[in-house]
């Protein structure tokens, strides 16, 4: 009995031997600036999906900010050059995050307060009114004597149902048009993007294409996959066949901008305004060594056309907003000039 | 809930009639498992950091015990929240994995009191690693479906049977996400669940999975066993098809688990 659990004993122990994970599992990476930065251009290297539209060298943006880099720097210093690094490529959707700050795309945010053609005042005042109606996250009022419905969508995450923008549809019977204005909408979930669309015709046509960072070389893509609108019924009587204008600005990011290149498929909708900021790919996120996080564009959208419209999404009518005439008049050039054109 | 864990464990050793004498290991019986376990993961797809946290390990298993032959299907779950100090953040992040398996053992010698089993399983593993910035996440969730080899030597001591068990895993077919993560890539909304899986890449690899299982069990007279046991996992998939998966991700366990058994 003695030599039986001595010899079960031991077999333990040559068991327990095999415990350390440590032996098997490869080294964290080192979390050292140096590290950190260089794990970060890496990364960026083989992920990041729009090179080829920025106009970066990144290879060249390595060469002249590792210089900066050295072990003993501190942790703000790191993330001014970090930062420096990710905001080369003007991107909305690239963040870095640490516990004390955030670094943002500079030209985006600064196109979205200096570039803004939407003074919503003066939208509500003047021309919603104080007692339009909210249906899920759409504010809506009737226009020129309800002959036009106005839409104002801030932001692509406020949810609003297929139901919610039906009754929406039947409380204007007799518009002869739409405006749909999400000048300033900073994108949000997609989703909403086709919820608005299963209003309008629809036979299942192509919206846009869609492709995922492959591989590591700049150009590793993965096969275009197709988004196709969705399908309404030809039954349906809750269905916008009349003409559509999106008013758009260089505020629309992300889902916004989506969105715009969505129209290109309904021959009812037309794209007022000016270009959008872009940023019609998909945002993942990463950890770095010393913890911090990135946020970084892993995909890219192609337009109907075949086009990467990632700076900016051009509008069919360009037109900007007369600030001089809101000061002075209270008006809105770009509304008025769309329901002049609804109103034909 | 401490009480009803009293009441249930009370029942259960009054029923059974501990016993000194040997007792049939023919039969079926239904198993429970309930554990608690330090695991530790890292996914270099979604961070270089490797996490660490506090795991419970709950399962059910049924098996068919012949003098010969052993059969047993199990579910199993393991999970719970990692994460670790880098400079003076804690980063935290959350991940689990429920198990459905199949074994089979056979008894290929016996020199009283020891016995020794071989046999190998099939098992399926789906596991979800998540950690979050702000709006967007990093989602790894992977699929493992293996087929594992096992060795297992048992002592009878009285009542109490021994065991130590290797079980290693020579061929794992794996669905692990392409060369980019990301989790709101919905580009076709009408069909979410195929337009996740258009991320994935399909595999065969010689992922590296061993476990390693530790423990005593009480065999009561009415067939009814009680039993505690340590076990050790590690698993490594570094399999790559071209550029598409070439992200390593390891985990590794310990866990101090309880059994209970019941025959039917």
């Amino acid at each position: 009995m003695k030599q039986t659990i001595i010899v079960f004993l031991v077999s333990c122990l040559l068991f327990s031997t095999t415990s350390c994970e440590k032996a098997l599992m490869a080294d964290d990476i080192s979390a050292l600036p140096t590290s950190t930065f260089s794990h970060l251009w890496k990364k960026f290297d083989q992920q990041y999906s729009m090179f080829d539209v920025k106009g970066v060298d990144w290879n060249a943006m390595y060469d002249s900010l590792y210089p900066l880099v050295n072990d003993s720097m501190s942790a703000d210093s790191l993330f001014v050059v970090c930062a420096s690094l990710l905001n080369s490529l003007h991107d909305g959707h690239v963040n870095l995050y640490t516990p004390y700050d955030v670094s943002r795309s500079d030209s985006i945010y600064y196109d979205f307060y200096t570039e803004s053609d939407i003074d919503v005042n003066t939208v509500v005042l003047n021309y919603m009114g104080i007692d339009y109606h909210m249906t899920g996250g759409l504010a809506h009022a009737g226009l020129c004597g309800d002959s036009v419905i106005y839409i104002r969508y801030g932001s692509f995450s406020n949810s609003v149902g297929t139901d919610q923008l039906r009754h929406l549809l039947r409380s204007y019977p007799n518009a002869k048009g739409m405006i749909f204005d999400i000048r300033g909408n900073g994108g949000g979930n997609v989703a909403n993007i086709h919820r608005f669309l299963s209003l309008m015709p629809s036979h299942g046509q192509p919206l846009y294409y869609s492709q995922i960072k492959a591989g590591p070389a700049h150009g590793d893509f993965s096969s275009l996959q197709t988004t196709y609108a969705p399908t309404v019924s030809s039954a349906d009587t809750d269905i916008f066949t009349r003409p559509v204008i999106v008013l758009i600005d260089r505020g629309c990011f992300s889902a916004a901008s989506s969105f715009a290149i969505c129209t290109q498929a309904y021959d009812n909708i037309t794209l007022m305004g000016d270009t959008t900021s872009g940023g019609l790919g998909m945002p993942s996120t990463g950890v770095l060594p010393n913890g911090w996080r990135y946020r970084i564009t892993v995909t890219r959208t192609l337009a109907l056309d075949g086009r990467n419209y990632e700076n900016g999404v051009p509008p069919d009518i360009p037109l900007r907003l007369d600030w001089e005439k809101v000061r002075q008049e209270g008006r809105d050039n770009i509304i008025d000039s769309a329901c002049a054109i609804l109103m034909r | 809930m401490k009480r009803v864990v009293i009441i249930f464990l009370s029942l259960f050793f009054l029923l059974s009639e501990v016993a000194a004498q040997p007792i049939s290991e023919q039969g079926v019986l239904i198993g429970l498992q309930g554990g608690v376990g330090y695991g530790l993961y890292r996914d270099l797809g979604a961070s270089p950091l490797t996490y660490r946290g506090l795991e419970l390990l709950p399962g059910i298993a049924v098996s068919v015990e012949k003098p010969m032959w052993r059969y047993k299907a199990q579910l199993g779950l393991s999970g719970g929240g990692y994460g670790l100090a880098v400079g003076f953040k804690y980063m935290q992040a959350y991940g689990g994995q429920v198990n459905v398996g199949f074994e089979t053992m056979h008894k290929i010698a016996e020199y009283a009191p020891w016995q020794l089993w071989l046999g190998a399983s099939v098992d399926d593993r789906a596991d979800v690693r998540y950690n979050s910035v702000l709006g967007n996440s990093c989602v790894g969730s992977s699929n493992f479906f293996n087929l594992n080899l096992i060795g297992r030597t048992e002592v009878s001591v009285g009542n109490w049977m021994m065991h130590a068990q290797l079980a290693l895993t020579p061929v794992s077919l794996l669905l692990r996400p392409g060369f980019a993560y990301m989790d709101n890539y919905d580009h076709e909304i009408s069909n979410p669940l195929a337009d996740y899986l258009k991320q994935y890449r399909w595999y065969i690899s010689g992922a590296t999975i061993a476990a390693t299982d530790l423990g005593a069990t009480l065999r009561l007279k009415n067939g009814n066993r009680i039993g505690v046991s340590y076990r050790w996992h590690y698993m490594t998939s570094r399999a790559t098809v071209g550029t598409a998966a070439p992200y390593v991700f390891e985990q590794a366990g310990h866990a101090l688990l309880f059994h209970l058994g019941f025959k039917l």
